[in-house]
């Protein structure tokens, strides 16, 4: 049986009348909203005004729609929600990124219409060989990844172009190396 | 490059840019041509896409999250999401900064928003009750009253909230300052007003309505207000010409906080305009809508007026 927190009442009643536009209980929520996201602040200053508008928003959306179920405390409930929307707004600033997972199925790794665990699955398979390369590949790829070119790369790294793609395309075979003996392992060959 | 013809391993090496699209558009256009003819390179091409998305895939934010506050257990899922931390400076250095945040859970931080409460005009009959308290006004640290006051000030309280209400629908049932609301009986019935339409019933679950005539102080009429299940659908004219230059529009709280901006006004014409607003910025209570527009780098108050939301029966 879950145990109920001791404050449960409170959180609900919190709800409640932050749900119906009670004053207090705005402010209140309101300060823990800007207490959970002050270290992204830095990150996110140009935004600000937005971010803690796009929080209330969202967190009004989930608490309309009771996802808030009293497992944890309200604060510490709205503390993750804060830290997720921040998160997903900082990667959202992110200079390039990729679309879909559909588009590399071209091994077949996916079935047609992929279901949602099989894309988990690819997605832990993308993890598992990312975590097989170096840090120092990673941090290239990151480069790429944010649209930088080979010359301004070369030119921040301070190695020749020449020598930043072979390196580049040493990291990318070396992914797609430990792709193919993760998918072999798993096939059991 | 000037040199437009691309070899196997000229290819290979320029793919990541390609795909990054910051490839010029000679050395583009030459090696799309040799991969047309060549199928080498097209795998190069699939094998280079396959490792951006890998190198593209992070933590999720619910992972991190959930790690920071200690809810991923030993298991698959935290040793590589370990593993993965170990490699990615950028979800490292995002899991700091949650940990940072959930440090602060406990502390307590003198924090304020920046926004200023906004002044709610006199001659409207939904003013803020200075009256209105909540239990959470009062810190658990600060003396509690006793028994007998707290039942005079709650008494207090009633008696002001329903002498509000009643001057509002005295005011309202004039007609001097408030649109028409239906008297039909029925909760469910339309409220109509000049100006004023409202749908019978909302499929959002709430109730918009107009608390003055619908007519903002500076020139400006709202024609239509209609909640629908996911959206509000704003439609105003203003009264002259229309503001100059990019307008947004605000919905603002009854203490005055900004719940949503949009800077997306529909023009239909004959200076009316129209705004859709996510029904997640309607909360119940009152709410001020206030169009601004830009005037010399800042931004002017062209239009305001205040509605109430009721949660429809």
């Amino acid at each position: 049986m879950t145990e109920i927190p001791p404050t449960s009442s409170r959180d609900s009643d919190l709800v409640q009348l932050f749900l119906v536009g009670d004053g207090e209980a705005i402010r209140e929520v309101d300060t823990w909203i800007s207490q959970a996201a002050w270290s992204f602040r830095q990150r996110l200053s140009e935004d600000w005004e937005d971010i803690l508008q796009e929080i209330r928003l969202e967190l009004t959306r989930l608490l309309r729609r009771g996802s808030f179920r009293g497992d944890s405390s309200l604060k510490t409930y709205l503390w993750r929600v804060v830290n997720h929307t921040c998160i997903d707004r900082l990667r959202r600033r992110s200079r390039w990124r990729w679309q879909g997972l559909d588009d590399l199925d071209h091994r077949g790794v996916l079935a047609e219409g992929a279901r949602q665990g099989v894309r988990n699955e690819f997605r832990d398979l993308m993890l598992r060989v990312v975590s097989q390369t170096s840090k120092d590949c990673h941090k290239l790829w990151q480069l790429v990844l944010e649209g930088y070119s080979y010359r301004e790369m070369s030119q921040q790294l301070g190695v020749s172009e020449a020598t930043l793609r072979v390196r580049v395309l040493r990291c990318r075979k070396k992914a797609v190396a430990v792709r193919d003996n993760l998918l072999e392992e798993s096939a059991g060959v | 490059m000037k040199n437009l013809a691309i070899d196997c391993g000229s290819a290979a090496e320029l793919l990541p840019w390609y795909l990054n699209g910051t490839l010029g558009q000679e050395e583009s256009a030459a090696l799309e041509a040799h991969m047309e003819s060549c199928p080498g390179c097209r795998q190069e091409h699939r094998d280079t896409s396959f490792a951006a998305a890998a190198f593209n895939t992070h933590a999720t934010a619910d992972q991190l999250v959930r790690y920071a506050f200690h809810q991923v257990s030993m298991g698959p899922e935290r040793t590589l999401l370990e593993d993965h931390l170990r490699i990615c400076s950028r979800c490292a250095e995002e899991l700091k900064l949650v940990e940072a945040s959930r440090d602060r859970q406990h502390e307590d931080m003198d924090v304020s928003f920046e926004t200023p409460a906004a002044e709610i005009p006199a001659a409207l009959p939904f003013r803020r009750s200075p009256f209105r308290r909540s239990p959470f006004r009062r810190s658990p640290f600060r003396r509690s009253q006793s028994r007998s006051a707290q039942g005079w000030q709650l008494g207090a309280i009633a008696a002001s909230l329903l002498a509000i209400l009643a001057a509002g629908y005295w005011l309202w049932n004039l007609g001097s300052t408030a649109g028409t609301v239906g008297d039909t009986g029925p909760a469910t019935a339309g409220l109509e007003g000049p100006g004023i339409s409202l749908p019978a019933g909302s499929e959002s679950g709430l109730r918009v309505i107009a608390a003055s005539s619908g007519t903002f102080d500076e020139g400006a009429s709202v024609l239509r207000l209609e909640a629908r299940t996911s959206e509000v659908e704003l439609t105003f004219a203003f009264d002259g010409p229309p503001p100059e230059g990019p307008a947004e529009i605000d919905v603002l709280d009854s203490v005055g906080r900004r719940l949503w901006r949009g800077s997306a006004l529909t023009p239909l014409g004959d200076s009316r305009f129209q705004a859709r607003l996510p029904i997640e910025a309607f909360p119940v209570g009152e709410l001020t809508l206030r169009v601004r527009r830009r005037d010399g780098g800042r931004l002017v108050t062209f239009a305001e007026t205040s509605i109430l939301v009721e949660a429809a029966p």
